[in-house]
């Protein structure tokens, strides 16, 4: 089990890298849009994330309070992501929840600094609502118009609804000492390898179109 | 006590997949729902342009239609109400001019008035030819079409090398369209094309009929006019519906334009 469980882990590594190396590659090369700009920096700080907290937990050493980055750059990094996707009004959304939502978590930090050593469930949650929110907006938005990342954002609507549930209960579930915890962390990894090969196809799709442009 | 704990943990966890694969199944289902909601609506847009399309081709074979009855009209009044009665002032004039009583005076002015007439005479008839060739209705189409190739070649260098099969069970208004489509081919090839030989096939097939004509002109970007479709092209196109045919277009600078009208049905 904890072969199988390495194994994802390694795949989802790897993968991640391949995808930031390819998103990053296609936007210096022929498609230079803000949407891609901020995938490709957020698939680069998942990818760095990822890799320390690995490398973190084999030492052993404490990595807990490396996920307030990974869910913080991911809610900015995707929100900022759709804004650039959106039409006008929904832009401003956007920008509304994102400084609301910072301002919310800097002040709880603020209030309670011990926090930063912690899982904070508010966090997961207010990070990761918006980013489904937006992601059912954008396919709203794709019905009367031509649908941009719908393999991207259909990766982000399944992965991140199941893993905020999976994160939320998070807490809750490492204090239990139970065998079976260890096959729910697992959907999560699977999940998480299917949003990074939809991320690779919609790169592969990207590229076509871009070789079909010239 | 231990045991029941253990068991609580094992109901909690049991839910808590089941709750996930009912999340995912959910948010699978929001996906395809919008997928194919919008397939839906792109199906309905394009059934709505075709509509609108259709109507548009519509009106303007209606046009070719109504334009082609007026035209009729024009040149059966031009040759009932003004060429008759033109003939009678040109006959009259005649008379008096032969008359020895007329001074000779007045017969300068009576052979300057026979001299307009018969000029007046000669425009209206070419007008009546130019709405309406007379040839058509009386020889048919094969006839008319080597008269019109005739008119082309005579005084000027231009060469056409023609074939023109008879085709049967066609009606007037049939041929006419025949004849206004190599009419526009024609003057799009020395006008446009700025070509100086022309082929022209019209051949009868087992079902209907095949039209093929060549130029060696320049050619134009058939793509291009896809999109933006000259008067003149268009109006060939709408005739070609009319027929119930299709219409092949091939053209390059080399070789010059190519087009093949087939008709398998004609129609009404």
């Amino acid at each position: 089990m904890e072969q199988i469980d390495d194994l994802f882990e390694y795949v989802s590594i790897l993968l991640i890298f391949i995808n930031a190396c390819l998103y990053i590659w296609s936007y210096r090369n022929f498609n230079k849009s803000i949407a891609l700009k901020y995938f490709s920096v957020y698939l680069l700080i998942s990818f760095t994330i990822i890799l320390a907290s690995t490398i973190m937990a084999k030492i052993p050493m404490n990595n807990l309070y490396l996920s307030h980055y990974y869910f913080i750059s991911q809610f900015i990094l995707l929100s900022l992501f759709y804004r650039s996707l959106f039409l006008k009004k929904q832009k401003k959304l956007v920008v509304y929840f994102l400084f609301g939502i910072l301002f919310v978590l800097a002040f709880k930090y603020y209030l309670k600094p011990s926090l930063y050593f912690k899982f904070n469930i508010l966090e997961i949650f207010i990070t990761s609502f918006p980013i489904i929110v937006y992601s059912i907006i954008h396919l709203y938005n794709s019905l009367s118009r031509k649908g941009e990342y719908m393999f991207i954002n259909s990766g982000i609507l399944i992965y991140l609804t199941i893993s905020t549930l999976i994160f939320i209960l998070g807490d809750y579930l490492s204090g239990l000492n139970n065998g079976t915890i260890s096959y729910i962390w697992m959907i999560n990894k699977t999940l998480y390898i299917v949003y990074l090969v939809l991320i690779l196809v919609e790169w592969k799709k990207l590229n076509l179109q871009a070789k079909n442009k010239s | 006590m231990e045991e029941t704990q253990f068991a609580s943990q094992e109901q909690v966890i049991g839910a808590l997949v089941y709750g996930i694969i009912f999340l995912v199944l959910v948010t699978i289902g929001l996906i395809l729902f919008f997928y194919y909601s919008r397939r839906k609506i792109i199906k309905k847009e394009i059934e709505k342009v075709n509509i609108k399309l259709d109507h548009q081709k519509k009106i303007l074979q209606t046009t070719i239609k109504v334009q082609e009855k007026e035209r009729n009209r024009i040149a059966q009044d031009l040759h009932d109400a003004i060429s008759s009665k033109l003939n009678v002032v040109s006959l009259t004039t005649n008379v008096l001019i032969e008359d020895d009583t007329v001074s000779s005076e007045h017969k300068e002015a009576l052979n300057h008035i026979l001299d307009i007439t018969t000029r007046t005479l000669e425009s209206s008839r070419k007008i009546a030819h130019e709405l309406m060739p007379p040839i058509l209705d009386k020889f048919g189409l094969k006839i008319a079409l080597e008269e019109l190739f005739e008119e082309f070649t005579s005084n000027t260098s231009i060469q056409i090398d023609y074939n023109i099969d008879q085709i049967g069970d066609l009606n007037k208004s049939n041929e006419l369209h025949i004849f206004r489509i190599t009419q526009e081919l024609i003057n799009n090839a020395l006008n446009h094309g700025k070509a100086d030989t022309l082929q022209m096939e019209l051949k009868n097939e087992i079902q209907g009929f095949i039209l093929i004509f060549k130029d060696n002109g320049i050619g134009f970007n058939t793509e291009v006019s896809n999109k933006k479709t000259g008067i003149g092209l268009q109006n060939i196109k709408s005739r070609v519906a009319i027929l119930n045919g299709e219409l092949f277009i091939e053209s390059s600078k080399q070789i010059g334009s190519t087009f093949t009208i087939n008709c398998k049905s004609y129609g009404n």
